[in-house]
């Protein structure tokens, strides 16, 4: 069954519907919170307060779009909501502990333990996590969200031929960032 | 035809993403044959395709299907849950108001300044709510993040 048909069975109200398209694309929502959050719980429960949304404005869902990428505007507004929370929590707290030392301290970002084991994930990870924010987005948009160029073009707003250059040149420079890394 | 090493490059990303048709493979194959930059550049590329392919699967815990529908259903239910009590809880409220001022009015025990008292009272419990609802939407409604439209 295709995403159009599971969304229209959903819209009718069927929850089987829902329990497929939710089993459909879980993961990759999982996946792409946890790359903007970098905590397993916080990208968990985004993944999941997405799903929710989504069951309460199906009635939004624009048919000449893909799921996917809906999934992926919901999914990163929360994750952006959240990390928008997490630095005001830290700056209340920053204030606080730099007046009483004198200065101020950066946050540690945790990595995620199974990255913390396997040496060659955690070099692209960190590669990943450098690049410029757009060229971050396109290849989240396509090796985690694992859109076509046509999704990604719909999703971002810009042009096919756009979405190609930018990826070409996301990973020319991913491949600057990981000389050396084993291949 | 012939086809420039600028083009070439957007045949690459087209044939590592599998978007490329067999005519625009073929054209990148024969580029390749005689075209030793290029080449190099695709065996970079590939490998470049390759390690960001795997990092999806180093995102992903050991994640149990059954046990995160299972959360979510209960989040789902629970959401409808709360909505249907708050939608009660106003409408019992509401009813309870009209009720005790419409009480407070009629009694003869209490003095005219009491009563004054007791409805200006609920009065400003009601601006309060009013007050708190108000704020609750405007934030709901400036935030940025909010919806999730396209």
């Amino acid at each position: 069954m295709t995403d159009t048909e599971l969304i229209q069975k959903c819209q009718q109200g069927d929850k089987q519907a829902f329990e497929e398209l939710v089993q459909r694309y879980y993961q990759k929502a999982y996946a792409t919170a946890m790359f903007f959050v970098k905590n397993p719980d916080a990208a968990l429960d985004i993944s999941q307060e997405a799903f929710l949304r989504i069951y309460r404005n199906l009635d939004q869902y624009r048919f000449d779009h893909a799921f996917g990428g809906w999934l992926y505007q919901i999914v990163k507004n929360l994750c952006l909501n959240y990390l928008e929370r997490k630095r005001r929590k830290w700056f209340v707290f920053s204030d606080a502990f730099a007046r009483q030392n004198g200065r101020l301290r950066e946050p540690a970002e945790p990595f995620p333990d199974r990255l913390e084991q396997e040496e060659q994930a955690r070099w692209i990870w960190k590669a990943v996590q450098q690049l410029p924010e757009k060229d971050r987005e396109i290849i989240l948009l396509k090796e985690v969200a694992e859109l076509s160029y046509q999704e990604i073009a719909d999703t971002l707003h810009i042009p096919l031929g756009t979405v190609m250059s930018r990826l070409y040149y996301a990973r020319k420079k991913l491949a600057e960032l990981l000389k050396g890394v084993p291949g | 035809m012939i086809r420039s090493c600028d083009e070439i490059k957007i045949l690459m990303m087209k044939y590592l993403d599998q978007e490329a048709s067999a005519e625009e493979q073929e054209a990148l194959r024969r580029h390749l044959g005689h075209c030793q930059p290029c080449q190099d550049e695709f065996h970079q590329l590939k490998t470049i395709k390759k390690v960001t392919g795997e990092m999806k699967k180093q995102l992903l815990p050991e994640m149990a299907w059954e046990e995160y529908w299972r959360h979510l259903y209960n989040r789902l239910e629970r959401g409808i849950a709360w909505i249907l009590i708050s939608l009660g809880i106003i409408i019992l409220l509401g009813y309870a108001s009209v009720d005790f001022v419409r009480d407070v009015l009629q009694t003869t025990q209490l003095s005219p300044l009491q009563k004054v008292g007791i409805l200006v009272l609920v009065l400003g419990m009601i601006v309060l709510f009013v007050s708190v609802l108000r704020e609750k939407l405007m934030i709901r409604r400036h935030d940025k993040y909010r919806e999730v439209q396209r």
